[in-house]
């Protein structure tokens, strides 16, 4: 882009750097390309531990056109967007789930003012944000089922899960909830009900995971195997 | 010893004849005997030993450099021609004037630029090839010629005899309890290492990729030495410098309209199919207008706050006045490549810190990515049709 | 016809107990080891898994009493990933690090030619 056609890295930064440089062989972008920081909190955090000069060296991405800088952007309620979203529509998407946090939002103030007892008011948290942080950290499993095929018998192994995969396949499981509804009842409605339970720890979400979590613990024997 | 201090003396790239009476006294002749013995002239023999291999090697060597010579009188005397045909003068005619004189003299419209007509020095046009590595009697002037590559192993040769020095350096220094000084230490973060073809080049030899590798961990292992700040100069001939993202942003100056106001236009704004312009007017009050229209020209928000981003980040929100021309393409689109244009204008009244922190948020890079093509015998740029066995 | 005709010519010997050996190919290993086969699937941290298992059962899967098990069981899986990858790019190119136990085919080859079969 710049009249860049080759860059190598050096054996002894490669360990830093390639927590920046993300291998991603089906983007338009040269891989030497980092991911723009465009929080200016997380930008100030680089400048403070010094991480700042590598990146002064290497070129950027540009934005994407969800990313803003804005207090009220929130990276995982982007990715819960694009994962409402269907055959591209997005402006719907972001409808929807921005009416889910309303809808969150109204129902935590219910049950705020309901209650009487000071305590249990500082208990309820009222940030529709922070419920979904909370909902998705509570639904992410720690082990997954692999089918494994050994003799003519597949069997449903217990491995663990990378972060990155756990927390999608707890989004996954939380719209999919949110999808199982009667016909009265909106999507975004019954989105904000699983997210409100799944941050409580109660709900279909949190029955889910553990039901997987039992699972495992049934078929644990498959995994003491040393499989060759 | 002695030895090593005269073949240090000889470079490997220029052919030198050693003398006479040094010869003699490395061939180990006549210097301990009592006897009288009748002088031996010494260059018969050599020139017995000289086989035509050899000959023919040393032949071309100084054909090699006769050639060179030539074309470098060649080239001093094209570019004098050249510069009175420019009307410019002679001795003040610099590498860059020539290169725009051929431009101009001889347009050309090749994609390729290396296909077009150039003039540049001998040494860059002719692969550079090594002078006689030894002389008439056959012996090596390289100490190191019998490796295959002497200049390639030279070099290890140095980092390990720096890295014997450094570690004796060290020593010494721990000894009288003293610490390296931080602030001297060697900073690597702009450079990169030299890569293989330009390696090659400089040594004048081929190195295999294995070779190349284990020259590049030998140099890491000689700066991660505490005391390497001291043969600086040595590993910086090994360096390359990283692009220097801030050089590719130097703002432009604003201008100044009739009311007094700077104004900046960016224009040629692209994204996928969208092009737009932008005019930012500083000091201003923060109005948006697009194609004749408030903000409300985008009908979603997530439009709007990708155009008021830049504006965000640096703080100038109801500081500037921007005006916009946008067409083609979508609604994101277009606000991407407003995005871009405001962004790049509003470098003009920022300062650089700023201008290189919007860079790392990925605000003043051109967004080229467009929709993949889709491919014949699938269905869309990645999706295949369902694969049947038979 | 045809069967009693065969009776008759023995065309091919019946091999008679003890076979006499014929060497068909040079009797020497080859210098090289094949890249075919197999991998094995990484198998890694059970020990932690069946700790982990173990307090779930305890806690009727409260995964909020078990958060220490829970952090071991993921550190190791982390660290794993980790060594995995470093050790899959050095067999790659067949660099040998000293105490490995079980080696690739390029890392073999490696030693192969380093100490090949004596003539």
């Amino acid at each position: 882009m710049f009249g860049i056609t080759k860059i190598q890295f050096f054996n002894s930064n490669l360990k830093v750097l390639s927590t920046i440089i993300q291998q991603n062989g089906m983007s338009q972008y040269p891989n030497y390309y980092i991911k723009p920081i465009y929080k200016k909190d997380s930008q100030e955090e680089l400048i403070k531990s010094g991480e700042i000069k590598k990146l002064s060296h290497l070129p950027t991405r540009a934005a994407l056109a969800d990313q803003t800088s804005s207090f009220s952007n929130d990276p995982l309620a982007n990715l819960l967007i694009n994962y409402c979203m269907r055959e591209g529509n997005k402006i719907l998407a972001r409808n929807l789930v921005e009416q889910c946090f309303e809808n969150i939002k109204r129902l935590q103030l219910e049950k705020y003012h309901k209650t009487t007892n000071e305590e249990d008011k500082h208990q309820i948290d009222l940030d529709p944000k922070s419920i979904l942080h909370k909902a998705i950290e509570n639904c992410k499993p720690i082990l997954q089922l692999t089918p494994i095929k050994r003799g003519g018998v597949r069997y449903q192994v217990p491995v663990p899960i990378t972060d990155k995969k756990a927390q999608f396949i707890s989004m996954k499981w939380l719209i999919a909830a949110g999808q199982e509804k009667e016909s009265t009842v909106r999507f975004n409605l019954q989105l904000a009900r699983e997210l409100i339970d799944a941050a409580n720890n109660t709900g279909r979400v949190i029955k889910k995971k553990q039901d997987l979590h039992r699972q495992c613990e049934a078929n644990r024997a498959y995994a003491h195997y040393r499989w060759s | 010893m002695i030895l090593r201090q005269i073949m240090r003396v000889v470079h490997p790239l220029r052919p030198v004849t050693l003398q006479k009476n040094i010869l003699a006294g490395i061939n180990g002749s006549d210097s301990y005997s009592t006897e009288i013995k009748d002088s031996v002239p010494q260059e018969e023999p050599t020139k017995k030993n000289i086989s035509k291999a050899m000959k023919a090697y040393l032949e071309r060597a100084k054909e090699h450099e006769d050639f060179m010579q030539k074309q470098r009188e060649e080239f001093q005397i094209g570019k004098r021609h050249l510069a009175n045909m420019m009307g410019e003068d002679p001795e003040t005619f610099t590498q860059d004037d020539i290169d725009h004189a051929i431009e101009y003299l001889f347009p050309s419209g090749l994609y390729e630029k290396k296909a077009r007509p150039l003039m540049k020095p001998p040494e860059e046009v002719f692969p550079q090839r090594k002078a006689a590595e030894f002389d008439e009697s056959g012996r090596p002037y390289h100490f190191l010629f019998y490796t295959g590559k002497p200049n390639y192993y030279q070099v290890l040769h140095d980092i390990s005899h720096h890295l014997i020095e450094l570690n004796k350096f060290e020593d010494s220094m721990i000894r009288k309890k003293i610490q390296p000084d931080p602030n001297l230490a060697l900073d690597l973060s702009g450079y990169q290492w030299i890569d293989k073809e330009s390696l090659e080049e400089k040594l004048v030899e081929t190195i295999g990729d294995k070779d190349y590798e284990y020259f590049i961990n030998c140099f890491v292992r000689l700066t991660a030495v505490p005391y390497a700040y001291k043969i600086k100069d040595f590993i910086f001939e090994y360096t390359e410098p990283l692009l220097n993202q801030v050089q590719t942003y130097d703002a432009v100056k604003p201008h100044i309209d009739s009311d007094g106001k700077q104004f900046i236009t960016v224009y040629e704004c692209p994204r996928k199919a969208a092009r737009g312009d932008v005019t930012i007017r500083f000091p201003g009050t923060g109005k948006i207008t697009i194609n004749n229209q408030g903000i409300t020209y985008f009908e979603d928000v997530q439009s709007r706050e990708q155009l008021l981003f830049p504006l965000i980040f640096t703080d100038m929100l109801n500081k500037v006045d921007i005006e916009c021309n946008v067409s083609g393409g979508g609604p994101s689109g277009q606000a991407g490549a407003l995005r871009w244009g405001i962004a790049w204008g509003l470098r003009s009244f920022v300062d650089q810190d700023i201008i290189e922190k919007m860079r790392i948020a990925g605000l003043l890079t051109k967004d080229y990515r467009t929709r993949e093509r889709k491919k014949p015998g699938q269905w869309g740029a990645r999706r295949k049709f369902t694969w049947k066995k038979r | 016809m045809k069967i009693f005709s065969s009776l008759l010519i023995i065309s091919r010997p019946i091999p008679k107990e003890p076979v006499p050996f014929k060497e068909m190919l040079p009797l020497k290993l080859r210098a090289t080891v094949s890249g075919k086969g197999g991998k094995s699937s990484d198998v890694c941290c059970i020990h932690e898994m069946s700790v982990m298992f173990a307090c779930f059962k305890e806690n009727e899967f409260n995964q909020d009493l078990c958060s220490k098990e829970v952090e071991k069981f993921q550190m190791c899986y982390k660290d794993n990933l980790k060594t995995s990858k470093t050790k899959k790019e050095r067999e790659a190119k067949g660099v040998l690090t000293p105490g490995e136990k079980k080696l690739s085919h390029k890392q073999l080859n490696v030693l192969l030619k380093k100490f090949p079969n004596v003539k």
